[in-house]
C-alpha cells in the first residue's frame, strides 16, 4: 500500500501555510482519468499548471475532487487529503486548487 | 572523430513473458557480439542503460550483472536518465572512446516492464517527473499539458495527433521486431479511451519488454556506419520551471550540438527515429529538431510529409508507439535501426532523438554511411 | 454563568462541501414514498463530502475564512497571537493524532499553542467555543480558535442516513473588536446513552425514539432554562434562538416548548438545505444568523451532544459585525447557492470509498 513516510509528511506539511489561500490562474490543464497507484481513488482529477498572483514561479497542482479545470480559470489553493484504502498509515494531505 | 557502429542488435519488443530482465540482457549482448563478428574479450568496457529495474524487477547493480556475462568481466557502469537512459549510455560510451581510455565498448539497454500491473507501471513511470513539485502527475498527464498548449497556441488538431499513431503503426508492419503489427485509422485513434485529456489510449506508447545493444569502436572499420555528431542537453525536471510549454528546449539545444558536430542542416537528413512516447511528442520533436517550423508539425504529419516518400521519414521502425518502448533500451534500439538502414544503403544520413521525462533530458545522434 | 469582562467572537468562517444529495434520492432507493421522510424530518437535502475531503480539510477551510476576515478587520490582529485551538468532531481522521495539529500547521499558527481534539457528539464544537472563551477570559490566550466540523457517518438504510452530512464552522474568540459579545454561558451533562460509537466501528448506534425526550429535549431545555434563569431573561427579550439541528423538526418543537417563536428560530434552520452536520451544526446555524443579524441583537444558542449534554450561550451583536460584513465574500447563503446535486449512485460510490 502506498503510505507516506512520517519524515516526508512532516517536510511537506511545513510548506502548506505558505500557499494556502493563494489565488491565481490556470495556464495549462489536463484531466487525468488513469492515475498511478498512489492516486487511484482520487481519479479522475484535473492536473494543471498555475500562475499564482504575486509569485514568479509557476506551480503544478491537482484540482480538487473531480472538478474540471480549463486554461484561464481563476483558482485558489486549498488543502485536501489524498484518498486511499489504507486504514493504517498516515493520511497524506495535498495542496490542490479549486475554481473560484 | 571516428566512432563506428561495429555491431548492432535489437530483441523483439513486446510482452515477452518467457524472458526475465537478465534473459533480455543476455540475448542482446550475445546478439550484438555475434553480429559484430567480434570476440568477447575485445569488449573493453560496458555501458548499461535501464530506467527502473529497481522498481520493475527489484534489481539494481546492473553493471555488475552484465559484466558477469563476460569471462574477462570488463569494467561496467549503469546510466539512468529516465527514458533517455539509452541515449545517455551512448553519450557516456562516446566520451570514453573520445578520451582514448577505451577503443571498443559495448552499450546495452533493457527494460522488463510487463511483470507489474498497469497502475503500478503508471506509478513507476511517473518517477521520471519531480516527486516534490509534480505530485499527482502521471506521465501521460504531463504530455497532455504540452498537447493542450500546442493545440491552443498553434491549432494542432485531434486528427493531426491521430495521424502520428496511424503512420507509425502502418510503418511498423515492415518491422518484424515491432511490438504491434496492427494498423489503425484516424477515427479509431481519435475515439480510443481517454487517458489524460486530450491524450487517448492510442496516443500513448505501450508498456514493453525489450533490449538493444551496439558495439562502438574508435578503430577504423570498413562498411560500417559512423556516428558523426551527438548532442546532449537538459531542461528543468518539472514543467512549471520551463520557459515554454510549446517547445522542448532540451531537444533544440541537443540538436544544435549534433548538427554542428556533423556539419549538417536538418534538411540534409532524410531518416529520423524520434521519441514519440506520445503522439504529441513526435509533433514537438519534428519541430524542435528543425525539420518543420514551430506549430507546423501536426499539419505536416497529416499531409504525409513524414511518412515513407515524404520530406523526412520519421519513425519508419514504428517508433516508440508501434515498435515499442522498453525504456532503457529505446535510445539504443533507435540507433540500431538507423545503423541498419544505413548499412542497407537506404539513406545517406540518419538521426536518432531520445528524451527523458517530459523533456528534461534530450540526446540526439547523427549517423552517416561510412 | 454571567460574564462580566469583555470576551466574544472576533471573526468566524464556514465551509460546506460542493455537493448535496436530495432526500428524495435516498427515499427512492430505500423504497419509501418520495417526500415522506423529507417532510417528516423537514430536511430537503444534505451535503456530501468529496473523496479528498475530511474533517481536517473542512476545519482548515472554515478557519482560513475566519482568519482572512479577522485580518481584514484589524491590522493589529495576527494569527500568531492565537494560542489555543480546539476542534470538536465525531469524525476526527485519527483515533490518536489530533486534527488540531494538522489544522494549526496548515494555517501557519504559532507553535505556542494549547490544543486538544474534543469529542462530545454534536456539541464538541460548541464546547470548544466555550473553552476558547475561557482561555481568553483567564488571560491564557489573546485569541482562541474553535472549530466544529464533521463528515458524518451513517449506515446505508438506517434512519440517520437521511440527515448525516458534512460541513463546519470556525470561531475566533478574543476580547477586543468583537462582532458578538458573549454575555453568558452554561453547560449540562448526564450519562444518557442515546447515541454512541465504539472504537473500530464505522457507524454509530442510536436508541431510536430514546434519542428524543430523555436525550435531546431534556438537555436542550435544561441548559436553556438555566441560562435564562441566570441572565434573568424571558424568551421574548431575545431576538434570535438557535437550537441544535439533528433535523428541522426537533429545533422547531423545542423552541415552541421553551416559549420561543418560529420567527426567532427561522434564520438558523440551514439544516433544511444541508442536513445535520453534527459538530458543525450549531456553529453553522450561528453563522447563518450572524450573516444577517443587525447591531445590538441578542442571540441564544443551545447545542446538544448525544451521550449527553448541552452548551448554552447568550451573544449580543455589535456595530462591528454590520461594519465588517460589508466586505465579506462567501456568506453561508452563497455557499448554499453553489451546492450541486448528485445522484444516489454517485453518493453511494463516494460513501463506499470513505468507509469501505
Amino acid at each position: 500500500m502506498n503510505q507516506i513516510k512520517p519524515a516526508d509528511y512532516w517536510r511537506q506539511s511545513k510548506r502548506w501555510a505558505q500557499w494556502l489561500g493563494c489565488e491565481g490562474r490556470v495556464i495549462a490543464a489536463t484531466y487525468i482519468k488513469v492515475a498511478g497507484s498512489a492516486h487511484v481513488l482520487a481519479a479522475p482529477y484535473a492536473y494543471v499548471v498555475v500562475k499564482l498572483d504575486g509569485v514568479k514561479e509557476k506551480k503544478e497542482l491537482m484540482g480538487v475532487g473531480h472538478e474540471r479545470l480549463q486554461t484561464g480559470d481563476k483558482v485558489r489553493c486549498v488543502l485536501r487529503k489524498n484518498p486511499g484504502l489504507d486504514q493504517i498509515g498516515l493520511i497524506e494531505y495535498v495542496l490542490k486548487v479549486a475554481k473560484i | 572523430m571516428n566512432i563506428f557502429v561495429a555491431g548492432r542488435y535489437s530483441t523483439k519488443v513486446g510482452e515477452l513473458w518467457d524472458l526475465s530482465l537478465a534473459d533480455l540482457f543476455v540475448e542482446a549482448v550475445n546478439g550484438v557480439i555475434n553480429q559484430a563478428e567480434l570476440e568477447p574479450p575485445q569488449i573493453e568496457a560496458v555501458f548499461v542503460a535501464s530506467k527502473a529495474a529497481g522498481e520493475f524487477n527489484h534489481q539494481l547493480h546492473l553493471n555488475a550483472l552484465v559484466s558477469q556475462f563476460f569471462k574477462h568481466q570488463p569494467p561496467a557502469m549503469r546510466i539512468e536518465g529516465a527514458c533517455a537512459s539509452g541515449g545517455l549510455a551512448l553519450i557516456a560510451a562516446e566520451q570514453a572512446l573520445l578520451s582514448g581510455q577505451y577503443k571498443t565498448v559495448l552499450v546495452v539497454g533493457a527494460e522488463k516492464m510487463t511483470d507489474v500491473g498497469a497502475n503500478r507501471a503508471t506509478e513507476i513511470l511517473s518517477m521520471a517527473a519531480s516527486d516534490d513539485l509534480e505530485r499527482g502527475s502521471t506521465f501521460p498527464g504531463l504530455y497532455a499539458l504540452l498537447a493542450e498548449r500546442h493545440m491552443a497556441e498553434f491549432g494542432t488538431t485531434r486528427e493531426q495527433l491521430s495521424a502520428v499513431a496511424v503512420k507509425n503503426h502502418r510503418q511498423a508492419l515492415n518491422n518484424p521486431l515491432a511490438q504491434f503489427h496492427q494498423e489503425f485509422n484516424l477515427e479509431q485513434v481519435s475515439c480510443s479511451p481517454m487517458i489524460a485529456s486530450p491524450l487517448r489510449l492510442l496516443d500513448c506508447s505501450p508498456i514493453s519488454d525489450g533490449a538493444a545493444a551496439v558495439i562502438l569502436t574508435s578503430k577504423k572499420i570498413k562498411n560500417k556506419p559512423r556516428i558523426i555528431g551527438f548532442g546532449h542537453a537538459q531542461d528543468s525536471l518539472d514543467l512549471a520551471h520551463r520557459r515554454t510549454l510549446t517547445e522542448l528546449v532540451a531537444t533544440k539545444r541537443a540538436t544544435e550540438q549534433a548538427l554542428a558536430m556533423a556539419k549538417l542542416t536538418p534538411q540534409e537528413i532524410s531518416l529520423a527515429e524520434v521519441h514519440d512516447c506520445f503522439t504529441i511528442a513526435e509533433i514537438f520533436a519534428i519541430e524542435d529538431l528543425g525539420f518543420f517550423k514551430k506549430g507546423d508539425g501536426g499539419r505536416a504529419t497529416l499531409a504525409g510529409e513524414t511518412a515513407v516518400g515524404g520530406k523526412v521519414v520519421v519513425n519508419q521502425s514504428g517508433g516508440l508507439k508501434a515498435f515499442g518502448h522498453p525504456i532503457g533500451a529505446t535510445g539504443i534500439k533507435q540507433l540500431v535501426y538507423v545503423a541498419d538502414q544505413l548499412e542497407q544503403d537506404r539513406c545517406q544520413y540518419g538521426l536518432t532523438h531520445n528524451v527523458g521525462g517530459s523533456g528534461a533530458t534530450a540526446v540526439v545522434h547523427i549517423l552517416s554511411k561510412q | 454563568m454571567i460574564i462580566k469582562k469583555s470576551v466574544g467572537i472576533v471573526s468566524y468562517g464556514t465551509y460546506l462541501p460542493h455537493w448535496a444529495i436530495a432526500l428524495g434520492e435516498i427515499e427512492q432507493v430505500n423504497g419509501k414514498e418520495i417526500g415522506a421522510v423529507s417532510k417528516s424530518l423537514r430536511v430537503e437535502q444534505k451535503t456530501v463530502p468529496a473523496a479528498d475531503e475530511d474533517t481536517a480539510t473542512i476545519a482548515v477551510a472554515a478557519a482560513q475564512q475566519a482568519l482572512e476576515r479577522a485580518q481584514q478587520a484589524s491590522q493589529r490582529f495576527s494569527k500568531s497571537k492565537i494560542s489555543s485551538l480546539f476542534i470538536g468532531s465525531e469524525s476526527h481522521p485519527y483515533a490518536v493524532k489530533p486534527t488540531g495539529t494538522m489544522v494549526a500547521q496548515a494555517l501557519g499558527l504559532s507553535e505556542e499553542l494549547a490544543m486538544a481534539d474534543l469529542q462530545f457528539a454534536c456539541k464538541a464544537g460548541t464546547q470548544g467555543m466555550q473553552i476558547c472563551a475561557s482561555y481568553v477570559l483567564s488571560g491564557f490566550s489573546e485569541y482562541g480558535l474553535a472549530v466544529g466540523a464533521d463528515t458524518a457517518q451513517a449506515e446505508p438504510g438506517d434512519a440517520l442516513e437521511y440527515s448525516a452530512a458534512a460541513g463546519g464552522a470556525a470561531y475566533i474568540f478574543g476580547k477586543n473588536k468583537l462582532i458578538a459579545k458573549l454575555l453568558a454561558t452554561v453547560s449540562v451533562a448526564t450519562d444518557t446513552p442515546d447515541f454512541w460509537r465504539r472504537p473500530g466501528e464505522v457507524y454509530p448506534q442510536h436508541g431510536g425514539r430514546f434519542t428524543g425526550e430523555p436525550a435531546y429535549f431534556y438537555h436542550v431545555e435544561q441548559a436553556t432554562r438555566l441560562l435564562l434563569a441566570q441572565t434573568k431573561l424571558r424568551p421574548d427579550q431575545i431576538d434570535y434562538c438557535i437550537f441544535h439541528t439533528p433535523n428541522g423538526k426537533f429545533p422547531r418543537r423545542v423552541a415552541k416548548k421553551l416559549g420561543f417563536t418560529q420567527k426567532q428560530l427561522s434564520s438558523s434552520l440551514v439544516v433544511e438545505k444541508i442536513g445535520n452536520t453534527y459538530a458543525g451544526a450549531v456553529p453553522l446555524a450561528l453563522a447563518s444568523v450572524l450573516d444577517q443579524a443587525s447591531t445590538g441583537k441578542k442571540i441564544l444558542v443551545t447545542a446538544y451532544g448525544s451521550g449527553a449534554g448541552a452548551d448554552s450561550f447568550l451573544f449580543e451583536t455589535t456595530p462591528n459585525l454590520v461594519q465588517q460584513r460589508k466586505k465579506w465574500k462567501n456568506l453561508l447563503a452563497d455557499r448554499l447557492n453553489s451546492l450541486e446535486s448528485i445522484s444516489y449512485q454517485e453518493y453511494s460510490n463516494l460513501m463506499k470509498g470513505r468507509y469501505h
